[in-house]
């Protein structure tokens, strides 16, 4: 799919061509390779295509310091390309290289080296100072900042990110830090700030205002004269030369002041003393070196006006992986072993907390102490049978009993872990073990199980193979993926409502319930496509004013040919009324997985009494090249119309074109769906080992479902972020997560 | 049915895509110049055209086939550069290049976190380069510094943001 394997020749003759250097010899050569290469002329084709992003590009130039240079030089013409006082910079490490050096020119630097004749530096060699190191914070706001440059004679600014042992030095003016364990603080210049890690720094000198989050508690500051351990708060911080102060406006932390040892030498004592919310202290150092911790007070006051004046950076809430309502009731006691959820982790993740379901929301039953598993996943060479995954590794292990449950969330109670762990790009599983009897987890087996269509499903149709319309179920095709089997057929544009679906659900569904629905679909032969159809929920009656649908609603254009938005339809006389999202462009010929579900808690404003509602549609291809989101809000009073969907299935809708024209068909299969209402039934097999040597456990592959704002607090760009293939098959274990951000660049505006 | 669309809306339209039809022609005819004077023909080619054009379709696709022929055009004109591509290759090239068009957006956008990870000095040397629009043989002529080696570095560059790219895209789930 992407750029794979190419000649080592094309990237040398690419850099010609856009340099204007090809020679004829060259350009026949180029030709030759991508004649013979698809391959090639993609890698040809992104080249100039980033060749003309990095003419066009001027945004990247905003973030390199200095900046007012860098804007300018996108603006208007040639920046002076520095010509004088070199400067050698050698670097013993790199010996090979040592003739890099910089040349400096009013702070605009510029790496020239000197190559031996036979080799060219590596960038890993020429970055010489800080540049491999692990980006720890980053600076998110400044307000009349005078800053002290670096050695690298950088400046500092908002956006600015920090390095493993980088120091920054603020004469005056105030700055907000933010590490990338997500603690924030605001330091008042005359500052000195060391950073160690991505949750430690180092106070040198002056004032300092810190905001420790949930997940980022354990975070440290120490100064010359104490350590100062976060348990999840607000501090505030002094270094002058007295000594260190100390006030904890909200939470509390444990200090630890310097002591002298028997030897003389100074050292941080190993017993921390518990400092609450309220207390202020002074640690000064005697002339034996040992510390006097005395009550004080602390005059923070410009500090935390400041600190409240700025635009706080926006700290990520963590996102419940696995959720279900407040004190649901769970279904199944019979079976003792591990339950687990598979789920891909496709953006990089840090984990804070595991859960574990808590059946009625009443805490953990006495006499039992559940456990909650993340562990890696093998895919055994398989990435698509998911029957032959085996458990690779414990990463992460957290025991509920009753007396330490942890703190009740969406149905799971929840207990941090001593420090968050990051997930990588791969395959996971969690797994709770000893949940039965007392506090039996939920099954979801008997809602939402997938359909393969391998046996003719029985659905119902109405209108479904006239006016060059036919479709049903395809018992012979497998275009949507899966086995053979599956539904769909040729659409025609036309007006009247034809359908053909499931119109035996378990209940009828209301704009006051969930609803949802997930799958594969695959169009074909859009080419000839001048109209509407859908998949989704609906109404099964074409008579009366209740004529309502809500799911994906495909039409024809965009990029690709075809296109595909979620749509609340709400006929109530008037095929205009409802909610419809932006489109998503879909590229030919792949096949897809659907998503959508509808929230009726969802509250966008005050203005209306109760909430409004909210359709999500997740669409993505197998290759994830089209891989988007888009949602919509329903209007205030809609929620309140009476509108009833009592079928799952496809068809056209009474808001779909005029002008009825047989030849104007594509045609669409869907498979492997789930949806609210299935009255099916499949068996829950289960195997059961001793914990210790359990390597396969009763998994049912999981997706996040995002429902209300709830899971857009955190990193709204890229949510959902755990996905797969199919609806939660159980409620038993769970998490919390963030995207993990690295080395991000947060706007300062 | 046509939805025909006003002079305001094309405007509007051309200013939205003009870029996009830009790289396009630039992707077949590689040369900056010819490429600007081919994208003003195509320009002039739409506006011709815009009675036939169906607001309900999509722009681009519509633009590209003017681009197409306008490229067409300009390579029977000219004769004065040995051409990169023959006919066949050209229409080749030019079909992958329109199925490619997300992938390539994809790509644009990773190219920003790409160059987040530049150490300073290689995004000054970019910008030396790109955001002044300089040529490497004007850099050399400031810098003192050799064509070849600024060359080189420029090579470099660019090799690593493609990787890194394709690299960041795979990390994000593509494959």
């Amino acid at each position: 799919m992407m750029i794979d394997v190419v000649s080592p020749e094309l990237p040398r003759l690419m850099a010609k061509l856009v340099d204007n250097l090809l020679e004829p010899s060259e350009a026949e050569m180029l030709r030759d390779l991508l004649a013979s290469s698809a391959v090639a002329q993609r890698y040809y084709y992104s080249y100039l295509d980033l060749h003309v992003e990095l003419g066009q590009n001027c945004d990247h130039a905003v973030y390199v310091g200095p900046s007012a240079e860098s804007i300018a030089a996108c603006q208007r013409t040639i920046p002076s390309f520095p010509r004088s006082l070199v400067r050698a910079a050698l670097n013993s490490t790199w010996s090979s290289v040592s003739l890099v050096a910089i040349l400096v020119y009013g702070g605009f630097a510029m790496v020239a080296w000197n190559l031996h004749p036979e080799r060219v530096p590596h960038v890993a060699e020429l970055e010489f100072s800080q540049s491999d190191r692990e980006v720890v914070a980053t600076i998110t706001a400044e307000q009349d900042c005078v800053w002290r440059k670096d050695s690298r004679q950088e400046m500092f600014r908002a956006g600015r990110r920090l390095r493993t042992d980088e120091a920054i030095s603020l004469h005056s003016g105030v700055a907000q830090l933010t590490f990338a364990g997500g603690a924030s603080v605001v330091i008042e210049g005359p500052c000195h700030l060391e950073l160690r890690t991505t949750s430690k720094g180092y106070l040198r000198r002056g004032k300092l205002a810190a905001h420790v989050p949930p997940q980022a508690k354990g975070f440290e500051m120490e100064t010359p004269t104490a350590r100062v351990v976060d348990l999840g708060t607000d501090f505030n911080l002094e270094v002058n030369p007295e000594g260190t102060r100390l006030a904890v406006i909200a939470g509390k932390v444990d200090l630890f002041p310097v002591d002298v040892s028997a030897n003389g030498k100074q050292r941080i004592t190993r017993t921390g003393r518990r400092i609450e919310a309220g207390e202020a202290l002074a640690i000064t150092a005697t002339a034996n070196g040992a510390s006097v911790v005395r009550e004080a007070i602390f005059d923070a006051t410009r500090l935390s006006e400041v600190s409240r004046a700025l635009p706080h950076h926006r700290l990520p809430s963590p996102v419940v992986a696995f959720q279900v309502s407040e004190n649901a009731a769970g279904n199944q006691r019979d079976f003792h072993g591990g339950v687990g959820l598979d789920f891909d982790v496709r953006v990089p993740i840090r984990v804070y907390s595991l859960g574990v379901f808590d059946h009625l929301g009443d805490g953990i039953d006495p006499a039992t102490s559940p456990t909650v598993q993340l562990w890696s996943r093998d895919l055994n060479g398989t990435l698509n049978i998911t029957s032959d995954d085996v458990g690779r590794e414990v990463l992460a292990e957290q025991v509920f009993t009753p007396r330490d449950s942890g703190e009740l969330k969406l149905g799971h109670r929840f207990k941090p872990l001593s420090k968050p762990i990051e997930l990588p790009v791969g395959s996971y599983s969690i797994v709770a073990y000893g949940l039965a009897e007392t506090n039996p987890f939920i099954t979801f087996e008997d809602t939402n199980p997938a359909v393969d269509f391998s046996n003719d499903p029985g659905w119902t149709g109405l209108n479904n193979a006239t006016g060059g319309n036919h479709f049903g179920w395809s018992p012979s095709t497998n275009h949507a993926g899966g086995a053979l089997g599956e539904v769909g057929g040729a659409f025609a544009r036309c007006h009247s409502e034809r359908s053909y679906g499931d119109t035996a659900l378990s209940q009828t569904f209301t704009l006051r319930d969930t609803i949802s629905a997930s799958g594969s679909f695959r169009c074909l032969d859009f080419e000839t496509m001048d109209g509407q159809f859908f998949v989704g929920h609906y109404s099964s009656s074409a008579a009366g004013s209740v004529r309502e649908f809500i799911g994906m609603e495909f039409m024809e254009g965009g990029l690709g040919g075809i296109r595909v938005r979620v749509r609340m339809n709400l006929r109530e006389g008037n095929p205009s009324i409802g909610a419809t999202s932006s489109w998503i462009d879909l590229n030919a010929r792949e096949n897809y997985h659907f998503e959508y579900i509808y929230d009726p808690t969802y509250e966008a404003d005050g203005s209306h009494n109760g909430p409004e509602g909210k359709v999500t549609l997740r669409v993505h291809s197998e290759g994830f090249l089209v891989n988007q989101t888009v949602a919509e809000v329903l209007e205030g009073s809609h929620r309140d119309f009476y509108a009833v969907f009592d079928a799952f299935g496809m068809g056209i809708a009474t808001a779909a074109v005029s002008g009825d024209d047989a030849t104007k068909t594509v045609r669409a299969f869907i498979d492997n769906v789930s949806y609210s209402g299935f009255q099916g039934k499949e068996p829950l097999s289960g195997v059961s080992e001793p914990l210790s040597s359990r390597k396969r456990f009763e998994t049912w592959h999981g997706s996040i479902i995002p429902t209300g704002s709830r899971s857009e607090e955190c990193e709204p760009d890229t949510f959902p972020r755990v996905v797969s293939d199919k609806k939660i098959g159980y409620a038993a274990g769970s998490f919390e997560y963030c995207r993990k951000i690295e080395g991000s660049r947060q706007r300062a505006d | 049915m046509p939805q025909s669309i006003d002079t305001e809306e094309f405007v509007k339209l051309l200013a939205q895509y003009d870029r996009e039809v830009f790289r396009y022609i630039f992707t077949l005819l590689p040369e900056r110049a010819a490429a600007e004077d081919v994208l003003q023909e195509t320009e002039a080619a739409l506006w011709r055209k815009l009675p036939d054009y169906d607001g309900a379709q999509p722009f681009l696709p519509w633009a590209f086939g003017f681009a197409y022929h306008e490229v067409l055009k300009y390579r029977k004109r000219t004769d004065r550069h040995p051409l990169l591509f023959d006919d066949a290759l050209l229409a080749e090239v030019a079909e992958r290049r329109v199925n490619d068009q997300a992938l390539l957006e994809a790509r644009r956008a990773a190219l920003e976190w790409c160059l987040a990870a530049l150490s300073p000095e290689d995004r000054r040397l970019l910008d030396a380069r790109y955001a002044a629009n300089q040529t490497v043989a004007q850099l050399a002529k400031q810098s003192a510094l050799p064509v070849k080696q600024l060359y080189n570095a420029l090579d470099r560059l660019r090799r690593q943001l493609m990787n890194c790219i394709t690299q960041r895209l795979l990390a994000e789930g593509y494959s």
